[in-house]
């Protein structure tokens, strides 16, 4: 037994031993490389940014001809932290030197390697190169099998651009983590008019959530061609899509929608209810203020601060509905004018058309 | 059979029992140890390109009540408010609940934040206090102060549940400061698996030593003094190398009361925080996951090992001792009232491991151990101390002690890395040597005195005697 136990101490104190080893050296390594790498930095940044002025006609030459290997990480490391701050002529020229140095093509090897996180690294990096002819590898990373890559890819997709990214992007919206739903819709969204097309088109293949992700998505760009595809989605049969179709029209801010979303005022589902106020606030429906006024004594404490809200950005008529709430049996209605009403002597909104 | 051969053979029979617990107690830590060791690096490569500034801005990610219970907190509420008001976060309301402070903590939120009495009717779907007052800040739109006679910090949280608007709450002690990307790194696991997860907590850490400006750590650095050095070694520990692992297993039983989100739903669902416990954060979390197989819902409690939330350690034995009594008795009583889950197959790997493993080794360890000196010094009393035996056994239960704090350093430095200096990292694995000697054994013997003091219904609030954040020195640069 004591010798087993002797045999138990010597091992626990060698393996105590070699993680206190490893702690000490791994930080002291660390610290050494990342001092050598700031020390490079401070001597290839100045001629890496020479060649994105355009002082120096190529990269190689800006570097003085063959780059060293140990310098290879710093370079990109350079590059892509510039290309991801830079627009315009500096942009496509950093793009261009990660291109002929061979760091795209690394990064697309890298790409369909075995490990996740360097192909989550590898579509990262092939989006802040801006690679257009990445675009196809990075659709297919959109189905790998570890959501963190499918993301890194659907960002790419996104930074890189052009129409080819679209459609990948709008499928990806079905994705089963609603994490990357929602990444994939802010880079959809970041996109511009350009995907409401597709996102049309696609909309009855997708999923519930990646369908209410798409009505957000016409809502954040004010895509007012979708309006009159969004109008009957407020007849959906499903009250969460009833509701993001308000949500939309109101961030849209057609007045034409009004008549609409007055009716969704009655809807049954409060959701709707509340995101109907709300699209009506935004829209600064003043046809809508006997239905808010009403809407002040719904059940549902949003519905209810939205109504109100609605009513303080409808105007002085809407003021004047908030304070004619003010001796309502209903306590609640009240309540929520008298907060606003404090609200509008605070921060009066701003002005607008729809403003009386 | 003389009485000293009895008494040697029940010692004898101890000593064995006591190889056995040596070694399951052991081998369980290293497997949260290599589990955790996964999941950390896993984490941290997840977290390398986090994009949250965007997750930040985007409509779709769920807004937040954060609660905020006080209790005789002037020193340190006006500070923990402000860094809550500059947190990165959509859209979020912050409940600050005075539970009947007697000191100026009211008057200093009143100065501080222009506070005046507003109305704000809510629905009392858990029982809860009586309100005495609500005041709204004209400065900040998003805050609102509950005035409330005391009731404890379960009745506090309840009432502001009961005031919450948003789907999600975040519990937050009010001497805690929480970084800026905690809320966003948090809420993650929320919005990957929205239907599944009920709760989740993040990491706390130890602010003694850190310099605090505007509500904010600007300067990382461990104390001065050896107390809540061995905390901050203790909570690496425990954090890192134990929930990490429990939660991967989904069988967290613990999310700090100074920092965890819930889902507000759930929580009404079971009717809220319960007043006769004396940790209040453990019974819910135990309750949640009670109710959630028991209705054979799928769920998941979650541990993110990012989020910092930064919290005053004691700084004195006396209130150590305090803390560590009623954290037990608390574990005690939670164990208790949820014992019919102990080795039940029907609530999964909590009834099966983490229940077990809470029971034997974190209720009943301290207790062994202490009984294990007093056996030592019997046996060398009767004459049957085998000397050798007995400090080679010594010398691997302090080695693996030191493994197991040295592993959590390690973690620490493979992944986040918050103490950047030499100086801090000497101390860390200084500290994780010096704890074996002598503050394990306190903190076994505070543990036992809680147990004691739990038995004969003993019940004491363990007061926090507070010395408020450290403020930065003038031209001190954020970290």
């Amino acid at each position: 037994m004591q010798s087993v136990l002797i045999a138990t101490v010597i091992s626990i104190a060698a393996l105590f031993l070699g993680l206190t080893l490893l702690i000490v050296f791994g930080k002291g390594w660390r610290e050494v490389r990342d001092g050598s790498r700031r020390a490079r930095r401070r001597a290839l940044e100045p001629l890496v940014l020479r060649y994105a002025h355009g002082i120096d006609a190529s990269i190689f030459s800006a570097l003085g001809g063959v780059i060293a290997r140990r310098d290879r990480v710093v370079v990109e490391e350079i590059l892509l932290d510039h290309a991801s701050r830079v627009r315009g002529v500096e942009h496509e020229r950093l793009c261009r030197a990660l291109d002929e140095l061979g760091f795209v093509d690394r990064f697309l090897v890298r790409l369909k390697g075995p490990g996740w996180w360097r192909r989550a690294e590898a579509a990262e990096k092939l989006g802040l190169a801006g690679a257009k002819r990445a675009t196809a590898p990075l659709a297919q990373a959109l189905a790998d099998e570890v959501p963190e890559v499918r993301l890194r890819a659907a960002k790419a997709l996104g930074l890189v651009g052009g129409r080819a990214a679209v459609l990948p992007l709008v499928n990806a919206l079905a994705e089963p983590n609603r994490w990357s739903t929602i990444r994939i819709a802010d880079i959809l969204t970041g996109m511009g008019s350009g995907v409401v097309t597709e996102l049309m088109d696609a909309y009855p293949k997708l999923n519930d959530h990646a369908k209410l992700a798409a009505l957000d998505i016409f809502g954040r760009i004010h895509a007012l061609a979708a309006v009159p595809w969004l109008l009957p989605r407020l007849d959906d049969p499903a009250g969460n899509v009833r509701a993001r179709a308000a949500h939309a029209l109101g961030a849209i801010g057609v007045v034409d929608a009004a008549p609409a979303l007055r009716k969704a005022l009655d809807d049954p589902e409060w959701p709707v209810r509340a995101m109907a106020a709300k699209a009506l606030g935004r829209i600064r429906d003043t046809g809508a203020i006997p239905a808010l006024s009403a809407a002040l004594r719904d059940r549902e404490w949003w519905v209810r601060a939205n109504a109100a809200e609605a009513l303080r950005l409808a105007g002085r008529r809407g003021w004047m509905a908030l304070e004619g709430m003010l001796d309502d049996d209903d306590p609640y209605a009240r309540h929520q004018a008298r907060q606003m009403l404090d609200l509008v002597r605070l921060r009066p909104p701003e002005k607008s058309a729809g403003a009386a | 059979m003389s009485g000293s051969a009895i008494v040697t053979e029940v010692i004898v029979a101890f000593n064995v029992f006591v190889l056995f617990y040596f070694v399951a107690l052991n081998s369980t830590y290293l497997v949260l140890f290599v589990i955790s060791l996964v999941e950390v690096l896993k984490f941290v490569r997840r977290t390398f390109f986090s994009d949250y500034r965007q997750i930040m801005q985007s409509d779709m990610t769920w807004p937040i009540s954060v609660l905020i219970p006080a209790h005789d907190e002037e020193k340190s509420i006006v500070e923990t408010v402000r860094s809550m008001l500059m947190i990165n976060y959509g859209e979020l309301e912050i409940i600050v609940i005075n539970d009947g402070s007697k000191d100026k903590t009211l008057p200093r939120l009143i100065d501080a934040y222009e506070l005046r009495l507003m109305d704000r009717p809510y629905k009392r779907v858990i029982p809860a206090s009586e309100i005495r007052a609500i005041y709204g800040s004209l400065a900040h739109p998003n805050l609102i102060v509950v005035d409330k006679d005391k009731g404890g910090k379960a009745d506090a949280l309840n009432v502001g549940i009961n005031l919450a608007r948003y789907p999600l709450f975040c519990s937050i002690d009010a001497d805690s400061i929480i970084e800026d990307n905690a809320l966003l790194r948090v809420v993650k696991p929320f919005l990957e698996k929205p239907v599944e997860t009920v709760a989740a907590g993040g990491i706390v850490r130890i602010v003694n030593g850190c310099e605090v400006k505007d509500g904010r750590v600007t300067r990382i650095a461990l104390s001065d003094r050896a107390l809540p050095i061995l905390q901050v070694v203790e909570y690496l520990r425990a954090f890192l190398t134990g929930r990490v692992g429990w939660s991967n297993i989904q069988s967290l039983l613990i999310i700090s009361g100074a920092f965890g989100i819930y889902k507000k739903e759930e929580v009404i669902e079971v009717g809220g925080y319960t007043h006769d416990t004396d940790t209040e954060d453990l019974e819910l979390v135990v309750r949640l996951h009670e109710h959630m197989r028991r209705k054979r819902r799928p769920y998941r409690v979650v541990f993110v090992p990012d989020p910092v939330c930064w919290t005053e350690a004691p700084e004195t034995l006396a209130v150590l001792s305090r803390q560590r009594n009623r954290w037990h008795r608390g574990l005690l009583q939670t164990l208790w009232r949820h014992k019919r889950m102990l080795f039940n197959p029907r609530y999964g790997a909590v009834g099966l491991f983490a229940f077990p493993y809470f029971v034997a080794f974190e209720l009943l360890g301290p207790f062994i151990e202490t009984l294990g000196y007093l056996v030592v010094i019997a046996s060398y009393l009767l004459g049957i101390l085998d000397v050798h035996f007995f400090l080679m056994f010594l010398a691997v239960a302090i080695l693996y002690g030191m493994f197991l704090s040295i592993a959590a350093v390690l973690l620490e430095e493979l992944s986040f890395r918050r103490y950047p200096g030499w100086i801090d990292l000497t101390k860390l694995l200084a500290y994780s040597v010096i704890e074996n000697f002598g503050y394990r054994q306190i903190l076994s013997a505070m543990k036992v005195k809680a147990f004691w003091d739990a038995i004969r219904r003993r019940r004491a609030w363990g007061q926090m005697q507070r010395k408020g954040f450290q403020p930065a020195k003038e031209g001190t640069l954020s970290s």
